[in-house]
């Protein structure tokens, strides 16, 4: 095994902030959906159509920004379909939500071949790089970890703080954690409920968006089928470790991304021992975290739960 | 000058139920107007369109003489209509003053704004402590921050929806007189009720539905009340029948027999809060013991202990001799014990099943419904009809689901399943929630002739007059503990409040 040591240390915390991030976009726009009453189960369908719509995007204009619009828009498509359906239609959210991403599976393996043809799974994209913030970028242990990581990172810590003041500070914010914890009472209150509820979902799946976006632009530069490979529920997990706050979310988030980089690093050490057993751990840290680290704090009351206004 | 508010001709219907039928009043400033009726008589239903969560199929709503379409309750807001529910509208995680804030416009929202909020709580003298969370509020307060909640936004017409069925009996004079100073300071009440004695102290005039209809519109210096209890029932009673209350024989003889008796039964949480504290009670052969309280006071642990819901912590339970702290649920219903509780849409009824399933469902081990292996449905349909004529459940066909019926016929299924099974002992807890005053009057007849038989009865229920009206002797809940026993014939109201809010210690 390894001993203790600086680089070792600093190495394995940038990669779990690396593998983090993905997670905690989508866990943060999870954070939104259910702040606003629904159960967001189709982050991973998010995840994959921000991957394929960035992707794609980058395939045809060559421009980087213009992959990133596109991408942002299929996730909120993508959320506004699941809004669609289960506060329009009130179809079970987590139904719906597995629906969704069952469709968008099938969808972005169509689609892929669609913009890619016969490169499908082939085709390289141009990306993010690295940005380093001077100065900080040089701390010990910590420096390349948080101050050495490419744009989507530091704009994840831009957007996990506006959220975080958007929600608990605004006005607007107080509204929204009124739709979801009590519908009736924001709506008589003169909230407008259902398109708050729209609104964070097509929030929510921008931000699951940009966590498969990470994927794409930031980690393969190429875009795979079912690339998201389950962290959109394991950002669910995330979401009720961080106990629905978005700082907490995001920290939630990157633990787990801590456990994949262990888990990386101890592949590689031990190459004797069947890799699948270390692939477990993230899984297992997962749920070992949500049977003991959660407190008194609850999921926001309406969640789960269709509004339907006249209701007798 | 123009009526604030008037109404005209407003129908609407949910499926073949008409809620509303051509209702026509008007409201004028500084006044308050009852709206008293039948449960499903569309009291609620005519407030709903008023706040613009229902859309009417017809006719059209009038604010100062301008015609206005109520499309969202936002707009309702913005017109000056708001509205008290039943079930408070307030998000029970969040302080008084968040409550307050919520979809309130930036300008409404600053900290000199709200400075206004601690205005209006002198000049009505509201006493709410503005950054306690609301689930931790005694249901008074967060009654007032709902006021608060409207006023701050100033409305002109505030409805109250069945304000003082939550309220402590001493509560409700206090809160009474709130609607006086409101209606002095030229506020429009509609205060939706259905007792009579609160129309007479607070409004000014009363309007009358059935059916969905106005059946009058009277003002109240004017009218007695027997009047407005004959309109409320229709063609068909008179009012002289309901203000009759005296249901039980007066100096009726009980056994000295003792059917249930509880020692020192206490129920604690795990975090060591005390649900039950000490109970002890004896119920004889054919008494109804009362259970008198404020809602939330322990009347469900104590009837969920009783019934094997709730397992107790310390204590022993004996029925008729035998203890039966340690059975299970489906053994005491064998024992004979019936179980009536609150909330019959959760606990009482599965909804979606027939009206057949769910009068058998809690004995559907009894023989007379197994065939083989198998259920008997001749068995069922056979013991369900029966059921239905007894208990005049309409519509009387039980192979419908439960939810097709009214609050109150599924009451009936509810009381006639569980009288037939109590043999010993009948549970029931709020048995006339939500009910109006026929099905009320109808459902004490029949659990005061489960009485006559020997049947044990504690009767839980936060409408004090029911309880006094039925019961022998009325023990009081306060904190999980009985804070005394009184005889209904010789107590007063005083004294029963002072009893439901005694603290511990004293």
């Amino acid at each position: 095994m390894f001993g203790f040591d600086a680089a070792l240390i600093s190495d394995v915390l940038a990669s779990s902030v690396r593998l983090g991030t993905p997670i905690a976009f989508a866990a943060l726009g999870g954070v939104f959906a259910e702040r606003s009453g629904t159960y967001n189960v189709a982050l991973e369908g998010g995840m994959l159509s921000g991957a394929l719509g960035a992707a794609s995007g980058v395939f045809i204009t060559g421009s980087v920004f213009a992959g990133l619009i596109c991408g942002l828009i299929c996730g909120m498509l993508t959320g506004l379909l699941l809004g669609g359906l289960v506060i329009k239609l009130r179809v079970n959210q987590l139904v719906a939500g597995l629906a969704v991403n069952i469709l968008v599976a099938g969808l972005t393996a169509f689609g892929a071949r669609l913009v890619f043809g016969d490169m499908a799974g082939g085709a390289r994209v141009e990306g993010f790089s690295t940005m380093e913030i001077p100065g900080l970028s040089s701390l010990p242990v910590i420096g390349s970890a948080f101050f050495m990581q490419d744009p989507l990172f530091y704009l994840l810590v831009v957007v996990g703080g506006l959220s975080w003041w958007w929600l608990f500070r605004s006005n607007a914010g107080l509204d929204f954690r009124a739709v979801g914890e009590n519908p009736r009472a924001a709506d008589v209150a003169g909230v407008r409920v259902f398109r708050m509820k729209y609104v964070a979902l097509a929030i929510s799946g921008a931000l699951a968006a940009l966590g498969g976006m990470h994927l794409v632009l930031s980690q393969v530069y190429v875009f795979t089928e079912g690339m998201s490979a389950g962290k959109g529920f394991i950002a669910l997990a995330a979401i009720i470790l961080g106990r629905w706050s978005p700082a907490g979310a995001i920290a939630a988030a990157l633990l787990f991304g801590f456990f994949d980089a262990v888990q990386f690093k101890l592949q590689f050490s031990n190459p004797d021992v069947p890799y699948q057993l270390f692939l477990i751990l993230p899984y297992v840290a997962s749920l070992a975290a949500l049977i003991f680290l959660v407190g008194k704090t609850r999921a926001p009351a309406s969640v789960g739960t269709a509004y339907i206004r006249e209701q007798r | 000058m123009a009526a604030v508010l008037s109404v005209a001709e407003v129908s609407k219907s949910f499926g073949a139920v008409q809620a509303l039928n051509k209702v026509t009043f008007e409201a004028n400033r500084g006044e308050c107007i009852a709206i008293l009726g039948e449960n499903g008589a569309g009291k609620t239903s005519l407030a709903s369109v008023l706040m613009g969560l229902y859309q009417p199929d017809q006719g059209q709503v009038a604010l100062d003489g301008t015609p206005c379409e109520l499309t969202n309750p936002s707009v309702a807001l913005d017109n000056g209509i708001g509205m008290i529910h039943q079930h408070f509208s307030l998000v029970e995680n969040m302080t008084a003053l968040e409550n307050i804030q919520i979809g309130l416009p930036a300008a409404k929202r600053t900290q000199r704004a709200l400075r206004d909020v601690h205005g209006i709580c002198s000049d009505f003298g509201f006493d709410v402590d503005f950054s306690a969370k609301v689930e931790d509020m005694p249901v008074g307060m967060k009654q007032r921050v709902e006021i608060i909640k409207a006023l701050y936004r100033n409305v002109s017409i505030l409805i109250l929806d069945e304000p003082t069925s939550v309220l402590a009996p001493t509560e409700v004079q206090p809160f009474l007189d709130e609607i006086r100073v409101m209606v002095a300071k030229g506020l429009t009440v509609l205060l939706i009720t259905h007792k009579l004695e609160e129309i007479v102290q607070a409004a000014d005039r009363v309007l009358i539905m059935r059916h969905g209809r106005i059946e009058g519109d009277l003002v109240v210096s004017e009218t007695e009340t027997h009047q407005m209890s004959s309109l409320m029932m229709g063609s068909g009673d008179t009012g002289a029948d309901l203000s009759q209350k005296v249901l039980k024989e007066p100096g009726r003889s009980i056994s000295n027999e003792t059917a249930l008796a509880l020692s020192s039964v206490s129920v604690v949480t795990e975090n060591g809060v005390r649900l039950l504290d000490d109970i002890n009670l004896e119920i004889s052969k054919g008494e109804i013991l009362g259970v008198a309280g404020i809602d939330g006071n322990g009347q469900r642990e104590l009837s969920e202990a009783i019934c094997g819901i709730l397992e107790i912590t310390e204590g022993v339970i004996v029925l008729d001799g035998t203890d039966i702290t340690s059975q299970t649920i489906s053994e005491r219903i064998e024992t004979g014990i019936g179980f009536v509780p609150e909330d019959r849409h959760a606990e009482g009824l599965v909804l979606s099943l027939s009206v057949a399933e769910n009068t058998a469902i809690r004995t559907i081990q009894d023989p007379k419904f197994k065939n083989g292996g198998f259920v008997n449905r001749r068995a069922i349909t056979s013991y369900a009809d029966d059921l239905v004529a007894e208990y005049d459940i309409r519509p009387g066909d039980p192979s419908l689901p439960a939810s097709a019926l009214s609050g109150g016929n599924q009451q009936k299924v509810v009381l006639g399943r569980e009288i037939e099974t109590a043999s010993r002992l009948l549970v029931v807890v709020q048995p006339t929630k939500g009910l109006d005053v026929g099905a009320t009057r109808f459902v004490q007849q029949k659990i005061l002739e489960a009485s006559r038989r020997g049947v044990a009865v504690l009767y839980i229920s936060t409408e004090l007059e029911h309880v006094l009206e039925v019961s022998d002797r009325v023990a009081v809940i306060a904190f999980g503990r009985i804070s005394g026993v009184v005889d209904p014939t010789t107590t007063s109201s005083q004294e029963i409040g002072m009893l439901m809010t005694a603290s511990k210690g004293e």
